[in-house]
């Protein structure tokens, strides 16, 4: 104690003794204190929270919100000139403008911030799940006897996040249980195919730990995990140019894996909750339209979903763990609904659906030489199209989500239904929608919010990476039969659509019939080469899984965005047709090598000191 | 008692301090012998006798060696002001006081200079009667007629006694006590408020032809469901159009509607008078106060009932207050107390008139207030989907919050000898928010809302012990020492609640209560607690009133730090030298001159209790999707947005109670210690010419160490990586200058000589952030790494500068700039690469004032006076939100300012108005900034004293009139779009012009 201390400490003894001297109190506080209504560190990181931890880290999936929505109709369906973002103008959320035009895309512009939500909502999914695999590595099995399965579910929601990140950034930096949280990780510090690798590895942990099938539903289990990797290899094995994101090579090993593993979910696939082997095997459902019902949530063609909830008391507002995902999408005016417009399907997409005479997809459908698909044109009961187009799209004129009242909030009323019908027409994706009267759907202010799951990897796109894979590496009837099993699905679901309302009504445009649908099967001289099929497969993604989401990824893996998205002076492609019928596309322009990635926000190239390489183009 | 007995008894409590003021400032008058009226129109003639509290002790003015204010409270005793800080706006050298038009709002204060910005906590300390109040946003609970005193203290030296919170400055305020005889005071003052908006919105004719130009600028077809064009080219093109067609649905008798519904008439609404008044403030304070040789007591009864200019909002203020002390035992022992209890309601419209003026301008003309069908008029298609401000204003009239607070303190002192006086006090600060707010949802045009209730509760609770112990002494004749020590103890505890529900079966306010829902009940709360203990010391030394000296130790622990850096120790050192009081001195015309120097040091703790600890927390229960920041820094705690929740359906059971998990809040840090700041003073105070001229002079430099900043940590770190970190070195250097001049005109024929008495500060303020941590310095203007905020203000806004309008299709073209248009802003090419990239931003200015004035011009004859302050600030940019109204594509379905009427176009090449666009283009951040450059008439005061041979017979003592007018003229530069550039627009409530009429009796 040195001679000031000694000062200092006899002066508060002075002070002291003569404030008791005057009985005055002196306070009775504690200087020693633990912060107020939080849990420490200790409290947490205990094995009895270890499933807590798991859970946190689940509960990422669905933390999202309609500006940055885990079911990726912005970036997947935009951008990918499937539908348009609707709304009340481009001014209401202009990022989704930027993204449909992919115009000042570019950390040049202000306030582009759903790419920068996107990678700070994903990083903080990954950490949930470094927080939780640092614990759950440090304990064993005999102290947490679900050590393993954990373990495996853990490392499944990395790969799924990380996969998010990778076909939105591309170039990101990894993350993981053993990285030091200081100092910065370049997003180059990994090549593209490398970052690949680390995320199959996790789904490949992942398969390692994980059991067949799960009791709950909602967690992942081995097939769940065996389908990401396909996924993840199929990706992969499109290997691209780092400077212009043109494919440079197709790694066929990686596409012989795809099939293995594909072929393993056929044979053996299993979904969750089943007692025994036998009960719950991966499947297509018989007819396509139970993949988009709330009643069917985790059916056996569902292998990884989010799980939504609402009256969970979780958030003021009953919407709860639902779907802000698609809070903006329900249609607006008298629809019986009210907010917000958005997500709408382009003509292209629609039209995408008219059949020829066998049933097989229009070759050329761009609307400088078919006449558009639509209400005012009178074609529903002349033309035929695959019944998927309504399965994904309510129309005018037809009945909104298989709704059998046939009242005004049942057949759609064309621009009365629609926010701003003059820009963006009055089209409705109805694949993330339910019915106004199902028990699953709440109001929230103004928003409408279900308990509808969000499907993110289902059978038949699984069942779609094989054909692909076999197409490519030229093997088996290059994915036919597996094209035709979905199309004969398709041509199978008509049960619920086959209500025209105008039916009775001769005079009516679209009356005195009902609609046409067909589905052909594709006859084996479609399939004799990798580029037919490939042709054939691309475009049975987009009528099967239209409007879900991942048609964008698709392009890019394929290297074709730019030859498909185009210029609005390209005829032939979606800007050069799609221009002619929504002039608000006028400044649309695919720029190739720069637009099939976001750009890595700038802010945290700021944060990083530069360390962080910003995506070429921008 | 004389008052160097005063100074001897004043001791430790402010309270009773401000009984010694009082009665100073009475022995004053009496020996100068002006009349009471005159005293109130000119104040205290020679200020060196005035008593400053200079912490747990007082000085006269004269012996005192810091920079401390004095306020004179005469200068804003009319004002109908809710908080006294408000009515302090421009009066005190290097404080800058910001402020709304909002009845309830509170005021923010900055001691000299910026503080740290946006890096950290800024806010004075408040001392009222020596008891430290927990909010720290000004003094709005305070009634202002019972402020016998604020002093400022802007040093460190001065403000150093008070050293655990004193960084920033501290406010010393004292309250009335007994004086004199036996006085019922009343006050009373009525008020009339008037605003202008800063933009006029278009009418819906003009919307239709802003909307066409808008549209043929962006390349789109003009025509949707609310607008038909006939154009004279097919396509529409720049030629125009012959005609319009509002509404795009028409009944059956050819009347047109926004909805095809055929509910909204197509309308020609003005929302902006829709939902103003001219707004009415009514106060009065009745005040009972007597004074006999051993006790003092004041009580006082205050009314405070102001309408804001947003119909139905209102605010409403209660006050009472009692202090009174006794002495027994021949004046050894003291005892007395000073008490506030008060209320304050407030209701919705009141707390929400800011958006609900927005919403004003931002709402389109052409929704009418009422629907055909006997609902509200709302959104359609090609209109935003917020709400429309008269449904919000009647929506929000009948939600009353109430707001509760107790404040004051008992006291005793004792002094067993001459010269020593031991010093008790325990006081609180209690303080109990209600709040409700039911939102009725419903239809309103297309946009269907559900209804919601939300209701909180919080109560917050200091209790603050103070002990100390004074001697003074004079010794060997000449050397006077005043020696204190003391011990402070301040302990802190809050807990909040809150609920919210929906689905009521009616929404009349007397049934809206959370037992009544039926859907969607949840329910949240928090709580925090603190501990501050003190031991302080105090020495003032002076030899003959020439050399004054004075030295202040303190050692302040907090329970927000570790163990190991729980105290911080904090010592200042001050000296003056009275130079005209040395024999050589022989200037006569010189009454006196001081030099001051102070240097000191204080500590801040102001961070989240919780900065020590890693802390997790379960976010079942999350805030609305509404709470939407794009940053998880700007909205750090628990429970914040709904996509942060840790709660999951691992079931598939789509409802029901969910299993849920934890989220990292925040990394701890287990090394956090205070904050310093230390200050160097200099300055001069000066009397000359028959003491009618005064004035003082402060230099200083600032520097704040070791500031308690939270990191912005890489968002691949994740939720809660964030921490409390001590780090960087931030300087605030500057001057401050204050002077006056009295002099009595003498006009020949007239009895009374015309009495005038000019006042002013100046003062200059630079902000310089000298180092950063890296983690801390990225976050804040600047690419993160060429260009960063250090060296510059913290201030700084950093983007795009504009360079004009592009005027030719050539400039467009050459341009580089993405979404270039003719008519369109130009981005400044500051590299000249002949693009646009990022690394054409730069540091464009900053937001600081680079000075800040106020003057006094006050004139008195006979009974008449006549008082006008102005003040006003050089330099500084303001943000200037409604330029968004400029820029359609930024709220398509928004409407705009009617400045776009005269917009450039290649036929009107003279306007600096961009031409309006629907694409959304890269827009310059500059262009959102104007100078902040002002000068305001204040305040203009007549009063009229009722003299005291006409009162003499109504038993009256005291009787003066006046008439008062607020912000009524504000000179600006002409470029300015602003009327009022003090006030950020769009974020909070215009200043109104106020017009006042009161009076102030003493019977």
């Amino acid at each position: 104690m040195n001679a000031f201390t000694r000062i200092r400490v006899l002066g508060k003894g002075l002070v002291m003794a003569a404030a008791a001297s005057i009985v005055v109190a002196c306070g009775s506080g504690s200087l020693s204190k633990t912060p107020d209504g939080y849990l420490t560190a200790a409290q947490v990181e205990t094995p009895a929270n270890l499933d807590a931890l798991v859970i946190a880290a689940y509960s990422w999936l669905g933390n999202d919100h309609y500006t940055d929505p885990n079911f990726f109709w912005p970036t997947g369906n935009i951008r990918a000139g499937d539908a348009h973002k609707g709304g009340n103008g481009p001014g209401d959320v202009s990022d989704y403008d930027y993204f449909t035009k992919f115009y000042t895309v570019t950390p040049v512009s202000a306030g582009l911030d759903v790419p920068d939500r996107y990678w700070i909502r994903w990083y903080d999914g990954i950490n949930r799940v470094n927080s939780a695999l640092t614990i759950v590595n440090g304990v064993t099995t005999a102290t947490y006897p679900n050590k393993t399965t954990r373990t495996g579910e853990l490392h499944f929601l990395r790969g799924v996040f990380y996969f998010w990140l990778k076909i939105h950034f591309n170039q990101i930096p990894w993350i993981d249980e053993n990285t030091p949280l200081t100092g910065v990780v370049s997003n180059v510090a990994l090549t593209s195919q490398q970052l690949w690798a680390n995320i199959a590895t996790e789904f490949q942990t992942a398969m390692a730990d994980l059991p067949k099938t799960q009791p709950q539903v909602g967690r992942a289990n081995f097939y769940a995990a065996e389908a990401y990797l396909a996924k993840t290899l199929l990706y992969s094995a499109y290997v691209q140019d780092p400077s212009n994101h043109t494919v440079t090579s197709i790694d066929k090993s990686m596409l012989s894996q795809v099939v293995t593993l594909v072929t393993d979910i056929e044979n053996n696939g299993m979904t969750n909750g089943a007692t025994d082997g036998s009960t719950a095997r991966v499947a297509l459902l018989p007819d396509y339209s139970d993949n988009f019902d709330p009643a069917n949530d985790n059916n056996p063609e569902s292998l990884f979903a989010i799980q939504r909830s609402v009256n969970d008391n979780s958030a003021p507002g009953n919407g709860g763990r639902g779907t802000y995902a698609s809070a903006l999408n329900y249609p607006v005016g008298d629809s019986g609904f009210g907010c917000c417009g958005f997500h709408i399907p382009s003509t292209d997409f629609v039209n995408n659906f008219k059949v020829d005479d066998n049933g097989l997809p229009v070759e050329v459908w761009n609307g400088s030489l078919l006449t558009d698909y639509t209400y005012e044109n009178g074609n529903y009961t002349t033309v035929a199209v695959d019944p998927r187009l309504d399965h994904s799209t309510n129309i005018h004129g037809k009945p909104f989500k298989y709704c059998t009242d046939a009242g005004p909030t049942c057949i759609h009323d064309g621009a009365n239904w629609a926010r701003d019908p003059s820009l963006y027409g009055s089209n409705i994706g109805t694949k993330d929608l339910v019915l106004r009267d199902c028990s699953c759907l709440v109001l929230n202010g103004p928003f409408f919010i279900s308990s509808m799951n969000t499907v993110l990897i289902r059978f038949a796109d699984v069942e779609l990476f094989k054909a692909e894979a076999l197409a490519q590496l030229g093997q088996g009837d290059l994915g036919r039969s597996i094209v035709n099993t979905l199309r004969a699905r398709a041509a199978a679901s008509t049960a619920k659509l086959n209500t025209n309302p105008f039916a009775a009504d001769a005079a009516h445009p679209n009356g005195g019939a009902v609609f046409l649908y067909s589905v052909g099967q594709y006859p084996a001289s479609a399939f004799d080469n990798t580029a037919d099929a490939m042709k054939i497969i691309m475009r049975e993604r987009r009528l099967e899984l239209g409007l879900e989401g991942f048609r964008f990824f698709d392009l890019v893996r394929w290297g074709v965005a730019g030859a498909t998205l185009g210029t609005v002076t390209t005829p032939g492609t979606y800007f050069g047709d799609e221009v002619l019928r929504r002039p608000y596309l006028n400044d649309a322009k695919f720029t190739p090598g720069r637009d099939e990635y976001l750009p890595i926000s700038q802010t945290e190239i700021n944060l990083s000191g530069g360390v962080y390489v910003q995506n070429p183009g921008y | 008692m004389k008052l160097s007995e005063a100074k001897i008894a004043a001791l430790c409590c402010a309270a009773t301090i401000a009984w010694v003021q009082g009665t100073a400032q009475a022995d004053t008058a009496a020996s100068t012998g002006p009349s009471p009226a005159a005293e109130a129109q000119a104040g205290p003639e020679n200020s060196l006798e005035e008593i400053v509290v200079t912490g747990y002790t007082t000085e006269k003015k004269k012996d005192v060696v810091g920079a401390i204010s004095l306020v004179d409270l005469k200068e804003t005793e009319d004002k109908p002001v809710g908080s006294i800080m408000q009515a302090l706006q421009g009066e005190i050298p290097g404080v800058q006081i910001n402020t709304d038009g909002n009845p309830g709002a509170g005021t923010s204060v900055l001691i000299r200079g910026q503080g740290l910005g946006p890096l950290g906590f800024n806010a004075p300390l408040y001392i009222v009667d020596g008891v430290p109040l927990n909010v720290n946003t000004g003094l709005e609970e305070l009634n202002p007629d019972d402020i016998a005193s604020i002093q400022v203290l802007r040093d460190a030296a001065s403000a150093s006694i008070y050293g655990a919170r004193a960084a920033n400055g501290v406010i010393v305020i004292t309250t009335k006590k007994g004086t004199g005889h036996m006085e019922l005071t009343v006050t009373a003052r009525e008020s009339y408020q008037d605003y202008q908006s800063d933009i006029t919105p278009l009418n819906t004719a003009q919307r239709a032809q802003v909307w066409y130009t808008a549209s043929i600028n962006a390349g789109l077809p003009p025509n949707n469901s609310l607008y038909s064009y006939t154009c004279k080219s097919n396509p529409c093109g720049a030629s125009g159009y012959s005609n319009v067609v509002i509404g795009g649905f028409v009944g059956p008798n050819g009347q047109r509607y926004i909805d095809p519904g055929l509910t909204q008439p197509v309308s020609d609404t003005n929302w902006f008078n829709a939902v103003t008044q001219q707004a009415k403030i009514k106060e009065t304070t009745v005040a009972l106060s007597n004074a006999t040789d051993d006790s003092h007591f004041y009580s006082s009864f205050g009314f405070h009932d102001a309408q804001g200019v947003v119909d139905f909002s209102e605010m409403k203020r209660t006050t009472f207050r009692i202090n009174s002390d006794h002495s027994l035992y021949d004046g050894k022992l003291t005892l007395g107390e000073n008490l506030l209890l008060q209320q304050e309601l407030q209701n919705q419209d009141n707390a929400n008139a800011a958006g609900i003026l927005n919403q004003a301008l931002e709402t389109q003309s052409i929704i009418p207030i009422y629907n055909t069908a006997g609902g509200y008029g709302g959104p359609a298609a090609g209109t935003t989907d917020h709400n429309q401000p008269v449904y919000l204003d009647q929506s929000g009239r009948y939600d009353v919050s109430k707001f509760n607070k107790v404040l004051g303190n008992i006291y005793g002192d004792l002094k067993p000898i001459d010269g020593l006086t031991i010093h008790s006090s325990v006081g609180t600060d209690y303080s109990q928010q209600y709040y409700r707010n039911y939102f009725p949802g419903g239809q309103q045009g297309n946009v269907l809302q559900a209804d919601n209730l939300n209701t909180s509760y919080v109560y917050t609770q200091s209790e603050t012990v103070t002990d100390t112990i004074d001697y003074k002494h004079t010794f060997w004749t000449h050397n006077n020492l005043d020696f204190l020590v003391g011990y402070e103890n301040i302990d802190y505890t809050t807990e909040n609640f809150n609920a919210s529900g929906s689905g009521f079966a009616s929404p009349v306010q007397t049934y809206t209560f959370q037992s009544e829902a039926t859907a969607d009940v949840t329910a949240a709360g928090s709580g925090d607690a603190w501990t501050l203990r003190s031991y302080f010391t105090n020495l003032n030394y002076d030899y003959d009133g020439k050399y004054l000296v004075a030295l202040t130790l303190r050692d302040d622990g907090s329970s927000r730090f570790g163990s190991n850096n729980r105290y911080g120790y904090f010592p200042s050192f001050a000296a003056g030298w009275r130079i005209s009081q040395e024999d050589w001195f022989k200037l006569n015309w010189v009454n006196d001159l001081k030099l001051r120097v102070s240097d000191g040091a204080n500590g801040s703790q102001e961070i989240p209790t919780y900065g020590g600890s890693t802390i997790y927390s379960p976010q079942y229960s999350t805030t609305s999707l509404f709470a939407n920041p794009v940053n998880t820094t700007t909205c750090p705690g628990p429970n914040c947005q709904q996509e942060m929740g840790t709660a999951y359906d691992i079931n598939g059971a789509n409802t029901g109670t969910l299993p849920s998990g934890f989220a990292k809040v925040s990394t701890g840090n287990p090394n956090l210690k205070w904050e310093t700041s230390r200050q160097i003073n200099f300055g001069f105070d000066w009397l000359l010419f028959d003491s009618s001229f005064d004035g003082a002079f402060d230099v200083y430099s600032k520097r704040t160490s070791n500031i308690l900043t939270t990191t912005v940590p890489l968002s691949v770190y994740g939720e809660g990586a964030e921490q409390i970190v001590n780090g960087g070195t931030v300087d605030n250097d500057g001057w401050e200058f204050a002077m006056g001049w009295r002099h009595n005109f003498q006009i020949p024929h007239l009895q009374s000589p015309i009495k005038l008495h000019l006042s002013g500060n100046f003062s200059h303020a630079v902000n310089t952030v000298k180092s950063l941590p890296a983690d801390v310095v990225s976050a804040y203007p600047g690419n993160g790494t060429t260009q960063t905020v250090l060296g510059r203000s913290i201030n700084s806004l950093f983007g795009y500068s504009s360079c004009g309008i592009f005027t030719s299709a050539a400039e467009v073209a050459s341009s580089g700039q993405p979404g270039a248009y003719l008519g369109g802003l130009k981005i400044c090419d500051t590299n000249h690469d002949g693009k646009i990239t990022s690394a054409d931003q730069s540091f464009f200015g900053s937001t600081d004032p680079k000075y800040l004035y106020g003057f006094h011009i006050d004139t008195s004859f006979q009974d008449w006076a006549f008082n006008m302050f102005w003040s006003g600030q050089i330099g500084g940019l303001v943000n200037n939100a409604w330029a968004n109204y400029l820029f359609p594509a930024n709220n398509t379905g928004a409407n705009f300012s009617n400045q776009l009427l005269n917009a450039w176009s290649p036929t009107n090449t003279h306007s600096n108005i961009p031409a309006p666009t629907l694409n959304s283009v890269l827009l310059p951040a500059s262009y959102f900034y104007e100078s902040a450059t002002y000068l305001k008439l204040r305040n203009l005061t007549i009063g009229y004293t009722v003299p005291d041979e006409a009162l003499a017979k109504i038993h009256v003592s005291k009787l003066r009139f006046f008439l008062e007018g607020s912000n009524l003229l504000i000179i600006k530069p002409h470029s300015t779009m602003l009327r009022d550039p003090e006030v950020v627009p769009g974020a909070s409530f215009p200043i109104p012009k106020t017009y006042t009429l009161g009076l102030n009796g003493s019977f």
